[in-house]
């Protein structure tokens, strides 16, 4: 089993052990597209959701910027899933790995919603450079080769472009916010 | 075509009506002409300017299309210029009257850089 796979894995699995409903989280690689669309909806929705805890908790610019560009960006992506799965006819699939990334945001939104200030600033920095980190392997690592629709596969692979920018910006933030 | 120099010292002189000829022709060639200003075209993809650097004549224009799934901009660093949001599938063409260097970033994704070289 790859490194990448490895964390993906790990992550789903990590979220499922805190996850009172699904009783196991899905391997990534073993999604059907129309799940492996909705999953990667709900990773896009997730953070979309973490950038707006971030705008309405942080006064630090370079926090609100990189917030901002995740809204735009990630709504952006997801418009294009939509887009493309209106064309297809096809609607997405839950499945036991969004509802493990579901879980574990709703977690995690819970403590980041009682940080402030720096404590706050660090927090979001670490934890967008991690989910960054870790979404993208598993869309590289498993989504993307596993993928049989051709368009599905495009736009996830231009959106895996912008999500390494994401990548790079955030450990820029983290970084720059310091410890 | 040659001809024998009619002063009878053995030198070959070339009929220039050809070269010319041959010249003019190939100055119509595209390839060999500065790119026209008009058709300098500027893709935003894969979170990158392509090409990252490109050259104009003074006058010209550059148009700058955006091919990614997310908005971008084409911001010169001295703000000279600005294509403004672009999302998916729009274009700005913009004008250069000057010439000059002019380095731009998108305002969102600060390592999408290129520069504009305007003769």
């Amino acid at each position: 089993m790859s490194r990448t796979l490895l964390a993906g894995l790990v992550l789903a699995a990590t979220l499922a052990a805190s996850c009172a409903g699904p009783a196991s989280a899905q391997d990534p690689a073993k999604l059907n597209d129309l799940e492996i669309a909705h999953a990667a909806y709900v990773a896009g929705d997730i953070d979309i959701r973490n950038a707006h805890l971030a705008l309405a908790l942080s006064d630090d610019p370079k926090v609100r910027e990189f917030a901002e560009l995740m809204i735009r960006d990630h709504e952006a992506v997801n418009q294009a899933a939509l887009d493309l799965l209106k064309k297809l006819k096809a609607k997405p699939q839950d499945n036991d790995f969004s509802q493990a990334l579901l879980k574990g945001a709703h977690d995690n939104w819970a403590k980041m919603a009682k940080l402030s200030g720096h404590a706050f600033d660090k927090s979001y920095a670490e934890g967008e450079l991690s989910y960054h980190q870790t979404v993208n392997h598993v869309v590289g690592d498993a989504f993307i080769p596993n993928v049989e629709n051709a368009e599905l596969k495009t736009l996830l692979g231009s959106a895996l472009d912008t999500f390494k920018a994401h990548e790079k910006h955030a450990a820029e933030m983290v970084a720059e916010i310091g410890s | 075509m040659t001809r024998i120099a009619p002063s009878g010292a053995g030198t070959v002189l070339w009929d220039r009506r050809p070269v010319l000829g041959w010249l003019i022709a190939l100055a119509g060639l595209p390839f060999l002409r500065p790119a026209r200003a008009d058709g300098a075209v500027v893709e935003m993809r894969q979170i990158q300017f392509m090409p990252a650097e490109i050259e104009i004549v003074a006058g010209g224009a550059v148009t700058f299309v955006n091919a990614d799934l997310v908005p971008h901009t084409a911001t010169a660093n001295d703000k000279s210029f600005d294509t403004g949001l672009l999302r998916k599938g729009e274009r700005k063409e913009l004008t250069f009257p000057k010439a000059g260097e002019f380095p731009y970033a998108c305002k969102f994704h600060p390592h999408m850089t290129g520069r504009i070289v305007v003769r």
